[in-house]
């Protein structure tokens, strides 16, 4: 296409694919492309593809294909979905390297940090490997999809849930009991390998059938602990405020999230749960309770209620009951009697709230089930009085209400992948451990979705409904959508969000509280980000003099205001303060528990950066934390350890030291070259340090070092220097390796340089010293004699190069002639030689100078390898004459011998003839 | 370092100069971090372009840059570098495809479709550099939608256009780029 720029082929594309296709169209584009017929098969090419149903470009580049039956994830086919959970998808599926088998996948669902979940996995590989038993399903791989998410390989069981097995079959209570014990003796299995479920639920707990008879399988075994440390929370919430899992079988413990590590007692209640479940048909706490109860409530009820015993809760199913009963092949009345005594108290053993009076491994727990099943006086008994008085305590504990909805609304287990300047508010006071939890559920949120306004709306509405607006909660996720706001570029709205936030802080806790001045913090940001410097000062100065003044604020609160104010001074150019500031800033990082790397190296930076704007600061301290910084927290392969050893190196270097600055140097070179695709500036940086240091040098060693240095800084700036600097610096490194007597490369970076002239349309005059000095290197090449013929060729397309611009310069004449005359070509030489008006001896110009007299001495071997001696000896004495001239008694030129030599054996073999 | 929140800071300021720079080190750290992923997974596996933007974003500049003026200027970075890994990693496969390469065993099987793509991407770049000639804004909306996996949206923002302005500088150029590629595969 020639015209694309056509205006009007834009507007008419645009115009018509308005338009329906068909008559309408047509008719509007005979009207709006006339007769023009080229303008109207373009615009038709244009919709035809418009119309296409798809192409390379709807989606983006590399963005891996949805996997789904038919589709391949790793070396597994998938076959076809066979369940779909909180967590994920599973599908059946094929493998076929290395063995040909079924397998069945697990691919969680996005949202969840993949590397993260891969690492724990392989944490847990081993451990996994290790397990081997009838009733685990194996868990065989885990890996990511092209999309980024996680998935699992387990086992394929073709099972079902283990209440629905049950109730199907109609098991009675015994033989209930049996299955149980064959999961309780797995589950303790796995304990001794040290692997805890976290999640056992009947979904996760499978019959097969083998020759008739029932064999549990559970799955999932490593999955839970790698895709959440607190999985069971996890499957309540994919999301804020949207259940899609189910709290029934999750400990206190898991729902308190108190910090306290999770344990093997963890799964002994939700075996408790599922034996329960298993008896009575429902689960301890009622489902549906569950479910319709405010977060607040439900998890009040998890933590607190005790649920009724399983002979209790029968008896008082009402209609449900008697279904229950049947499918246990029983009644309501003797099931009833059947659990009270032993059963009632070894469910309610395993379900005790504090777990340290649970069974104390799953086998104690199958023993219990044994004994009464053995009709033997089980280990569980009831609750005696001083125990009663207990539990009542620890009911009516002062609890916050909301920090436990929130602990599970968190149970997203975001532990490591929270934003790090989140940390500080768990070092904070209580209403920071709410805000802590609520800006993880935030965090977790999708940026995109999070940016969107109704989104924001909702979840403020959400948060109202359940805090009121006066709430420290309220005013917690005001500040967290105002950071996210903020982040997707919307400040007016972050502006506006941080006010609120504000005016609640206030409220609450008065003018001088370390939240009000982390919302004042958080709208400084904003307000900088919209160029209001002078008044985001105010704010970050405020918010600054708040937190110096309060003695109880958190380590890391005045963090984000320094920074913030920092910079802008710094772009203001009130460096010395930006400095003060930000190494407050470090310091305050530095002290802090929730120490991380990434925001220490990032404000070195800005330190730096600080640093390097004042010419009288030093900065090597900096650049040396800096170096340490990155060293110990990137991989070795990272560009930001050579990036860092290059910035180390220049300050020393810079301020005096060069001997000490070269071990990092070469460091930062010798990591930049084993890069692939190294920082072309940081590269050049470190590569013009150490060339710097080392061309003072005169050892061997130096001197080839630098010629490789000065090699490598060309092919780096190449792009970057401007064509002058570029040309001036062959110039310069073909000259160092004449001196080399690297003939060769000399040749081929002046011709490079003199092609870059050429390139970039420098006119002939303009080339006039590069024409010089290619034409010197030619002829210093030419003039060495019995080199490889191969290099002689190379000095005569320079000098030809050199001699089309400026055919009759005798100099270039002369080296051209000489390349010719050991290519051999006598003839040819001698015709360019005696187009030279008058020796090179009488003439200007240093080149002339540089090159005489070998006008003379290549006519006069030309002319005796020729035959005419009386020429080949009248310029054999010219030259004596020139060297005399300009040499002195400097001794004789090289040259001269050769010339000698041959003049001479021509003329024996003519007199010989 | 601070090379890129310098050059940010250059860019944000009109020196055209620190574009260069910028790319270079957005560059090698998308391949850096494209390779380790690469080298991570199993044969088959790619990459989610936002995911890799995303973390370059943060390990070179760091979460508290979050102004769009950066943002602009990073993305179009990325896009860029994104472009030409993608290109050079297409062109490694034609390459290969037409029997250049040592893999040629494995190659057979890797899937024609595979093959497809590269080719299908050289000429996706062609046509693309094509249009900058007669359009740098429409193509710039491809570079970041396509090679940066931005939403339109978000390419409106980057670009500083109004949303309506960008769909239609995409729906032209997408409608462009394919009639150019399909012509090219007719001739």
């Amino acid at each position: 296409m020639q015209n694309d720029s056509r205006p009007e082929l834009e507007t008419i594309f645009h115009d018509a694919s308005a338009r329906v296709r068909g008559a309408e169209r047509e008719a509007y584009l005979d009207g709006a492309c006339g007769g023009d017929a080229d303008l109207r098969s373009r615009v038709d090419a244009l919709l035809e593809a418009h119309d296409a149903a798809s192409g390379i470009l709807d989606s983006p580049a590399f963005e891996g294909n949805r996997e789904g039956p038919g589709t391949s994830i790793g070396n597994y086919k998938l076959l076809q979905e066979i369940g779909e959970g909180g967590m994920g998808v599973v599908y059946m599926a094929e493998q076929e390297k290395p063995v040909r088998r079924k397998v069945a996948i697990k691919v969680i669902k996005l949202g969840m940090d993949t590397k993260q979940v891969i690492a724990r996995f392989e944490a847990e590989r081993q451990a996994l490997a290790m397990m081997d038993h009838p009733h685990i399903a194996r868990v065989l791989d885990a890996g990511s999809t092209d999309a980024g998410r996680p998935y699992f390989v387990m086992e394929l069981v073709r099972g079902i849930p283990v209440h629905e097995y049950c109730d199907k079959h109609n098991l009675a209570t015994e033989e209930r009991l049996g299955l149980f014990v064959d999961v309780c003796r797995a589950v303790q299995h796995a304990h001794q390998k040290g692997i805890i479920h976290r999640d056992i639920k009947p979904t996760n707990v499978l019959i097969t059938s083998h020759d008739g008879r029932p064999v549990p399988k559970i799955i999932d075994f490593g999955v839970s602990k790698a895709t959440n440390q607190r999985l069971t929370e996890r499957t309540l919430f994919t999301e804020f405020h949207q259940i899609i899992g189910t709290p029934e079988y999750m400990s206190p413990e898991q729902a308190e999230m108190s910090g306290l590590d999770i344990d093997t007692r963890s799964d002994i209640y939700s075996l408790g749960v599922l034996l329960y479940q298993l008896l009575t048909g429902t689960t301890p706490a009622d489902p549906t309770d569950l479910r319709t109860a405010a977060f607040e409530e439900m998890t009040r009820m998890i933590r607190e209620d005790e649920p009724p015993a399983p002979s209790t809760r029968v008896s008082k199913l009402g209609e449900d009951a008697e279904k229950i009963a049947k499918s246990r092949r029983s009644d309501v009345r003797s099931l009833s009697k059947h659990f009270r005594g032993d059963l009632d108290w070894i469910v309610m053993k395993a379900l005790e709230k504090d777990r340290t009076r649970r069974y104390e491994n799953a086998s104690a727990f199958a023993e219990d089930v044994n004994r009464h099943l053995d009709n033997r006086p089980v280990e569980a008994g009831p609750p005696g009085a001083s125990y009663r008085f207990l539990k009542f305590a620890r009911r009516n504990r002062k609890t916050v209400a909301a920090s436990l909805v929130l602990v599970l609304v968190v149970g997203l287990g975001l532990a490591g992948t929270t934003m790090g300047y989140l940390r500080w508010r768990a070092e904070a006071n209580h209403s920071g451990k709410i805000s802590d939890s609520l800006q993880d559920v935030l965090a977790m949120t999708d940026a995109t979705r999070a940016a969107d306004r109704d989104h924001v709306e909702g979840v403020l509405a959400t948060v109202r409904e359940l805090f009121g607006e006066g709430h420290a909660t309220y005013a917690a996720v005001l500040d967290t959508l105002s950071s996210r706001m903020h982040d997707s570029g919307d400040f007016d709205t972050a502006k506006e969000l941080s006010n609120e936030a504000l005016v609640v802080w206030k409220k609450i806790y008065g003018d001088e509280h370390p939240n009000v001045a982390i919302s004042l913090a958080r709208l400084g940001q904003s307000l900088r980000a919209q160029g209001e410097d002078d008044e985001a000062e105010r704010v970050l100065r405020r918010a600054l003099s708040i937190l110096d003044g309060a003695s109880d604020a958190p380590g890391l609160a005045g963090y984000d205001a320094r920074v913030a104010l920092a910079d802008l001074l710094s772009n203001r150019g009130e460096y010395p303060e930006a400095e003060q500031l930000l190494r407050d800033s470090l310091g305050l990082l530095r002290a802090s528990p929730s120490l991380t790397h990434f925001r220490v190296i990032e404000t070195i930076e800005r330190l730096v950066t600080v640093q390097l704007n004042q010419p009288e600061a030093d900065a090597r301290d900096t650049m040396r934390q800096m170096y340490e910084e990155t060293h110990s927290f990137y991989p070795d392969t990272s560009p930001l350890l050579a990036i860092s050893a290059m910035g180390y190196g220049r300050q020393i270097f810079e301020n005096g030291d060069a001997e000490a600055a070269i071990p990092y140097f070469r460091e930062a070179i010798e990591r930049f070259r084993a890069s692939p695709n190294p920082p072309r500036i940081s590269f050049l940086a470190a590569c013009d340090g150490l060339f710097q240091i080392l061309r003072g040098k005169e050892d061997v060693a130096s001197i080839k070092e630098s010629d490789d240095l000065l090699r490598d800084i060309i092919g780096l700036a190449r792009t970057m220097w401007g064509v002058d600097s570029l040309a001036t610096n062959l110039k310069y490194y073909a000259s160092r390796l004449v001196e080399r007597g690297r003939h060769a490369d000399a040749l081929d970076a002046i011709m490079d340089a003199h092609q870059s002239f050429v390139d970039v349309g420098r006119s002939i005059d303009e080339r006039e010293n590069l024409r010089d000095n290619m034409t010197m290197i030619a002829f210093q090449v030419a003039v060495e004699p019995e080199l490889e013929s191969e290099l002689y060729r190379k000095a005569r397309d320079a000098a030809e190069l050199a001699l089309v611009e400026e055919p009759e310069h005798p100099a270039m004449l002369v080296a051209l002639a000489v390349a010719l005359y050991r290519l051999d070509e006598l003839e040819l030489a001698v015709e360019l030689l005696d187009r030279i008006k008058s020796p090179l001896a009488r003439m200007r110009g240093g080149l002339a100078r540089g090159i005489t007299p070998a006008d003379h001495a290549f006519r006069a071997m030309s002319y005796a390898r020729l035959g005419n001696q009386t020429v080949a000896r009248a310029e054999l004495e010219a030259m004596r004459t020139v060297i005399v001239e300009k040499n002195g008694d400097r001794g004789d030129p090289e040259i001269l011998r050769e010339v000698e030599a041959v003049v001479e054996q021509s003329s024996s073999s003519v007199e010989g003839e | 370092m601070t090379d890129i929140t310098q050059y940010l800071e250059q860019l944000a300021s009109g020196d055209e100069h620190a574009a260069t720079q910028l790319l270079d080190v957005v560059y090698s750290e998308l391949r850096t971090l494209a390779a380790a992923k690469l080298a991570k997974e199993a044969p088959g596996h790619t990459l989610q372009p936002t995911a890799l933007v995303h973390e370059a974003w943060m390990r070179l500049v760091g979460d508290d840059r979050k102004d769009w003026k950066s943002r602009r200027y990073f993305f179009g970075a990325c896009a860029e570098a994104m472009r030409r890994i993608l290109v050079e990693s297409a062109r490694k496969k034609a390459r290969m495809i037409h029997g250049g390469g040592h893999e040629r065993v494995e190659l057979e099987d890797v899937a024609k479709e595979e093959a497809g793509e590269s080719f299908e991407l050289l000429a996706l770049d062609e046509a693309l550099a094509k249009l900058a000639k007669t359009d740098e804004s429409k193509a710039e909306v491809v570079k970041l939608r396509y090679f940066a996996g931005l939403t339109l949206e978000q390419v409106a923002k980057t670009l500083d256009i109004s949303p309506a302005t960008a769909d239609r500088h995409w729906a032209f150029a997408r409608a462009f780029l394919h009639s150019e590629i399909a012509r090219e595969q007719d001739d």
